[in-house]
């Protein structure tokens, strides 16, 4: 079925055409939020919380032809907000954090996908997010991050730049 | 760059129960959607409701807006009757009867509206072009009838005019000679089909006399009545 179509279909309330429609785009979903917030849990939470939200607002969605980008927008938000309330949480133990998260961590992830994933910052992260993964233009992301044009090149280029020097790094030490 | 992140991202592994959660967040919006789409029902009911309150008493006004009508069914069918009747007198009519149901208690006004369908009715039957009748001409039985509807809604008329009623300040037999005044002022309107004010001496002479004694009987009471 066509995307308009589903999207149609969604802003009546159809929550199985809804569900075709979101299937489609969950594992970028889930990849993107996994980029933010490093562990599997909290980045299925993430897919749980933007498909409710979503579907939720799925009625003020205006042109069916920015459901992908709309839908982006909600999950850097949403991963954003968990982002920032996990910062308030004070680990009791840290140590006991460490570990759980060093078993839980994904061996398959190569250096340099964690090297992206822990070097930069989060703004960082979603403009190279939506620039090399989304494919999006730069003006795209500017409206979708709601941020001047300006802010996304220099954001982009800050972030490309510690990427470079972390490739360097590897290299010199590799 | 541009495949090579692509590359690396699509290295995080996609968990098997990412198909759940998508539904699980779908599925809670869903039910949390369910009072909101009723409220957008209820949001067209209420509007429905809304306009249905707004029409209906536009209705009920548009049906009584002549009172009139009650009694004549319509100026047309009175027209049929009392050709110079314009519908300024009507209207006029109307306008009393409106202040005679402001005026008066909702239980008197049922009352007045009651006997002065008698009386509308012998207009509709017997009256004249101007809505006067002859009552020489009418049936011992009907006049009969006539003279106690009009003694009976008099007095709904005096507190309309605002006066004291003359029913009260007169003696009973005052009062019937009263009744009777009115009356033969009316007959001796319809014999000469006049209505408005009207010139003594066009009146033939054998009624002359009967209508200044009764029009001299009306101003006694007129008088005894704003002396009050």
């Amino acid at each position: 079925m066509k995307l308009e179509r589903l999207v149609k279909k969604a802003q009546k309330g159809d929550d199985k055409a809804y569900l075709m429609l979101f299937q489609q785009y969950e594992t970028d979903i889930y990849r993107m939020a996994y980029v933010y917030v490093k562990n599997k849990e909290d980045a299925l939470d993430l897919v749980q919380e933007v498909a409710y939200q979503s579907f939720k607002k799925i009625s003020t969605l205006k042109k069916t032809e920015y459901f992908k980008t709309w839908l982006m927008k909600i999950t850097i938000n949403c991963a954003l907000n968990l982002i920032n309330k996990n910062k308030k949480v004070i680990p009791l133990n840290s140590n006991f954090e460490v570990l759980i998260g060093s078993e839980d961590e994904d061996i398959a992830l190569t250096v340099s996908l964690h090297e992206l994933i822990d070097t930069l910052k989060e703004d960082e992260k979603s403009v190279i997010l939506l620039k090399y993964y989304d494919d999006r233009t730069l003006k795209e992301i500017s409206e979708i991050l709601d941020i001047p044009l300006g802010t996304v090149k220099s954001v982009l280029y800050r972030a490309l730049g510690k990427l470079c020097q972390n490739l360097k790094e590897v290299g010199n030490y590799g | 760059m541009d495949n090579h992140l692509k590359q690396e991202l699509s290295k995080i592994e996609i968990p098997v129960e990412i198909h759940d959660r998508s539904k699980l967040g779908i599925n809670k919006a869903k039910s949390e959607m369910g009072g909101k789409l009723n409220r957008f029902v209820k949001k067209r009911l209420a509007i429905a409701v809304i306009s249905a309150c707004l029409m209906i008493p536009t209705g009920a006004f548009a049906y009584q807006a002549l009172l009139a009508d009650d009694l004549y069914g319509s100026f047309d069918n009175l027209k049929k009757h009392a050709i110079n009747v314009t519908m300024e007198n009507y209207l006029l009519f109307n306008a009393k009867l409106d202040q005679a149901k402001g005026d008066l208690g909702k239980e008197e006004f049922k009352q007045f509206k009651n006997k002065l369908s008698v009386f509308t009715s012998a207009k509709i039957e017997y009256g004249d072009k101007n809505g006067n009748i002859d009552y020489s001409h009418l049936p011992a039985e009907q006049l009969e009838k006539i003279k106690v509807a009009l003694s009976e809604i008099q007095p709904f008329f005096d507190k309309l005019k605002g006066l004291p009623s003359s029913k009260e300040i007169l003696t009973s037999e005052e009062y019937e000679q009263y009744i009777q005044a009115l009356l033969d002022n009316e007959t001796i309107r319809a014999q000469l089909g006049v209505s408005g004010a009207l010139d003594v001496t066009s009146i033939p002479a054998e009624s002359q006399e009967k209508f200044i004694k009764a029009q001299e009987y009306l101003n006694y009471v007129n008088e005894k009545q704003i002396g009050n």
